[in-house]
């Protein structure tokens, strides 16, 4: 089967002006783009995911390219369309990977409410999905991206997809976005680690995005099933400890930190409900990667 | 204390469709007309479930039930009316 | 009418031929039902007919998704309705349900997967500042507070400036009358208000009658300067006409009542339009007949206009003159809906105001619903 990576720059960049395929999971995206940065960044990111023609329903239509009128020119500036709409304001030129990312990551939160859609990652290890809900700075992203690295499956980075049907995780396997001194740690943990281009200066801090490992691509179309739920916390020097969580504290993070929880009424009550049923739920704080990632190994045991 | 009625009657808010999980000592209660979701105590969830299985009872029975006495229910019970899940009848 | 959106169009006038539609029309049917604010709508339909296990599952999942909002939204005017209850339980006089709240608390056609935010509120005049006033006492606050902002919408509009509630967020808009009492075509409020009847749900609440309703509609609709939501309303008419058509005397009904209230000039539109693109069953009497209606040239210079903007619901779908029929029709509706002599100052105010806040038309504001999708309000 051909893949994204068996194409030639120029064949990709040629397929982004018209509109390029791109199967994410449960959603089918059209991407559309003039710009070399964003064709370097698929190209780079998405090397394994399988080639798509391009016609056929599109879950959602997306661009990203430079803003008309004189800022094209001037400091340039790059916006995110879906389906002819503007959602954000635009951005410098160099953003304009990350930008992409971002929109498709918008596109599932604001509309796939078929699902119930969790502000978490997601991996799994033996068959057991391991979410790990994360605050800003608790060190969610590192954990995600040290785990995929040492051979666990990466089913999300960012968005927990609940399929309201049998309750288990939908896999979107995208590229793992990392932040600031993440980025080192990560470099620093797996040189052979393959990173797209740094954005510098983002609303984010610096930014930068992981290749999602072939494994995790490979099993797209397998859902997960859920065993526990874990809160990082980051903090220098802190001991590593795993303890349990009240589960009735656990639910309310989840409904606080999920995208639709409301929207969903009833369901996405339930959604939850059975979710926290099913889960082990603990927090865990850690400040060294070589300490926490036997805890993690010791839990899908 | 806050002075209260044994006699007085109390039951679920007109119309209230509540969904609840008992984890741990505590509750947590979808309100399905407010769309609210609650985190309660023991108490408070236990209140809940004896007036969905038995409609409307007075305090001191609410109380028996649960197994606290009629002071504790009747604070519990006013602040669950807070949050419209309960009334008197 | 543009070959852009036959597909779409076609699925409204009939249901069943979504059965038919392959993965390339849904590409483009989907996003234009979702930009027109009819997802929930096919979605609905899907289901009454029986098509819905024909369609991608792909395609069902965002019609699912639509449901889910519409029905949350639904649920949250109930909820609304009941904290109203008590709010205006003291009220002297009937408060009326209109439009989406209406449709959503008597379970009306329209209602089945329509998507719908502020809720409106119609009271006799005489009552306005004592609704307002319990209003505000059970946690309603009022937006667009500048001087010039209060005065537009009391004096010169038929409505208090929206109110939001204070922690559930809600919007609610109070009027008086179905027009302004500037306008170029006045309505009693009087005869609607009488023929209103109680919700046996709510009976704080009272809807009008199902021919006031379709006067209503049509009447918003052809005053109106917002088109986003142009084929989403027209869509809601046709609704109510086909369920009203079933009684014997129901057009001679309608047009007599239009006579009545001098309605009659936007229910020749909301005929016209019903039938040329969602194939309404009105009869050709009913059309020529109808009060108040335009000469056939006039008619068709509002073809030229209406036709165009309620394409301007998706880029897909646009003529090269939807945008300047859309800009047409908003100086129309203000035109409808002051004289001359309020007008330009109002215009040239807005202009003003426009450019040192960047705020848009205050009464335009609260119907700026974008296109986006319902983000979670926790």
């Amino acid at each position: 089967m051909l893949t994204l990576g068996d194409l030639s720059r120029a064949d990709l960049r040629q397929r982004l002006v018209a509109g390029l395929s791109l199967r994410i999971g449960p959603f089918r995206y059209l991407v559309r783009s003039r710009l070399p940065p964003v064709a370097g960044g698929l190209a780079n990111m998405y090397a394994d995911f399988p080639l798509d023609d391009g016609s056929g329903f599109h879950d959602f239509h997306v661009r990203v390219d430079r803003v008309a009128g004189w800022r094209r020119w001037v400091r340039p500036q790059v916006s995110f369309w879906w389906d002819g709409q503007q959602p954000f304001k635009p951005l410098p030129a160099d953003h304009a990977y990350a930008l992409l990312e971002w929109g498709m990551n918008w596109c599932v939160a604001a509309q796939a409410h078929h699902y119930l859609l969790l502000h978490a990652a997601v991996l799994e290890h033996r068959g057991r999905c391991v979410i790990l809900p994360g605050d800003p700075g608790a060190g969610k992203s590192t954990l995600t991206a040290a785990l995929m690295l040492s051979g666990w499956r990466l089913l999300s980075d960012e968005l927990t997809v609940i399929d309201r049907d049998d309750g288990r995780i939908q896999p979107l396997a995208r590229p793992v976005s990392l932040k600031n001194q993440s980025i080192d740690v990560i470099r620093a943990f797996d040189p052979q680690a393959v990173f797209g281009e740094t954005a510098h200066d983002t609303h984010k801090g610096t930014v930068a995005h992981l290749r999602p490992s072939r494994e995790s691509v490979g099993k797209l179309s397998c859902k997960g099933q859920p065993a526990h739920v874990v809160f990082p916390r980051w903090q220098v020097g802190a001991e590593t400890r795993l303890s349990a969580r009240a589960k009735a504290d656990a639910f309310m993070h989840l409904a606080n930190h999920a995208f639709n929880y409301s929207l969903l009424g009833r369901l996405g009550f339930d959604l939850c409900a059975n979710l926290v049923d099913r889960c082990d739920c603990w927090d865990f704080s850690y400040s060294r990667l070589d300490e926490a990632l036997p805890v993690f190994e010791e839990l899908v045991a | 204390m806050v002075p209260h009625d044994e006699t007085c009657r109390w039951r679920l808010s007109a119309g209230a469709d509540l969904a609840w999980r008992h984890w741990g000592g505590e509750y947590v209660v979808h309100h399905a007309l407010s769309n609210d979701t609650h985190r309660v105590t023991e108490l408070a969830g236990r209140l809940l479930t004896a007036m969905l299985r038995s409609g409307a009872l007075d305090l001191r029975s609410l109380a028996g039930e649960c197994g606290a006495d009629s002071g504790q229910a009747a604070e519990t019970l006013a602040a669950l009316a807070q949050l419209n899940l309960v009334a008197r009848c | 009418m543009t070959p852009g959106w036959t597909q779409l169009l076609r699925a409204l006038r009939e249901p069943r031929s979504m059965a038919d539609f392959d993965n390339s029309t849904w590409d483009l049917v989907v996003r234009q039902a979702a930009a027109a604010g009819l997802l929930g709508r096919l979605g609905a339909l899907a289901t009454q007919h029986g098509v819905q296990p024909e369609l991608p599952a792909a395609v069902w999942r965002h019609m699912q998704a639509m449901l889910t909002i519409a029905g949350q939204q639904q649920r949250a005017v109930r909820w609304e309705l009941a904290q109203l209850t008590q709010t205006l339980a003291d009220l002297e006089g009937p408060v009326l349900l209109l439009k989406g709240a209406a449709y959503a608390a008597a379970g009306l056609p329209p209602a089945a997967g329509r998507l719908f935010s502020d809720i409106d509120l119609l009271v006799p005049r005489a009552q306005l500042d004592a609704a307002e006033a319990a209003l505000m006492l059970g946690g309603w606050v009022g937006s667009h507070h500048s001087a010039y902002d209060q005065r537009y919408y009391r004096q010169w509009m038929h409505e208090l400036p929206p109110m939001m509630h204070i922690r559930r967020r809600t919007v609610l808009d109070v009027h008086h009358s179905l027009l302004p009492p500037t306008a170029r075509i006045r309505t009693p409020a009087e005869p609607i208000i009488a023929a209103a009847q109680a919700l046996e749900e709510f009976p704080r609440f009272c809807v009008p009658d199902a021919l006031d309703q379709v006067l209503h509609s049509a009447t918003h609709l052809f005053h109106e300067g917002e088109w986003e939501h142009g084929l989403r309303d027209l869509v809601d008419l046709d609704a109510l006409l086909r369920a009203g058509a079933v009684d014997i005397g129901y057009w001679e009904r309608l047009l007599a009542r239009a006579e009545q209230l001098n309605l009659g000039r936007p229910l020749f539109y909301g005929l016209r339009y019903c039938r040329r693109l969602l194939a309404t069953p009105v009869p050709d009497e009913a059309a020529a007949h109808c009060p108040g209606r335009p000469s056939a040239s006039a008619a068709r210079l509002m073809d030229s206009l209406f036709l165009p903007a309620f394409a301007t619901a998706h880029h897909s779908c646009r003529l090269k003159s939807s945008g300047a029929a859309a800009f047409a029709l908003y100086v129309r509706s203000h035109w409808l809906r002051m004289p001359l002599r309020l007008l330009l100052p109002h215009l040239a105010h807005k202009a003003w105001s426009g450019a040192i806040e960047g705020k848009g038309d205050a009464a335009a504001d609260r119907d700026s619903r974008q296109r986006l999708p319902v983000a979670d309000r926790r």
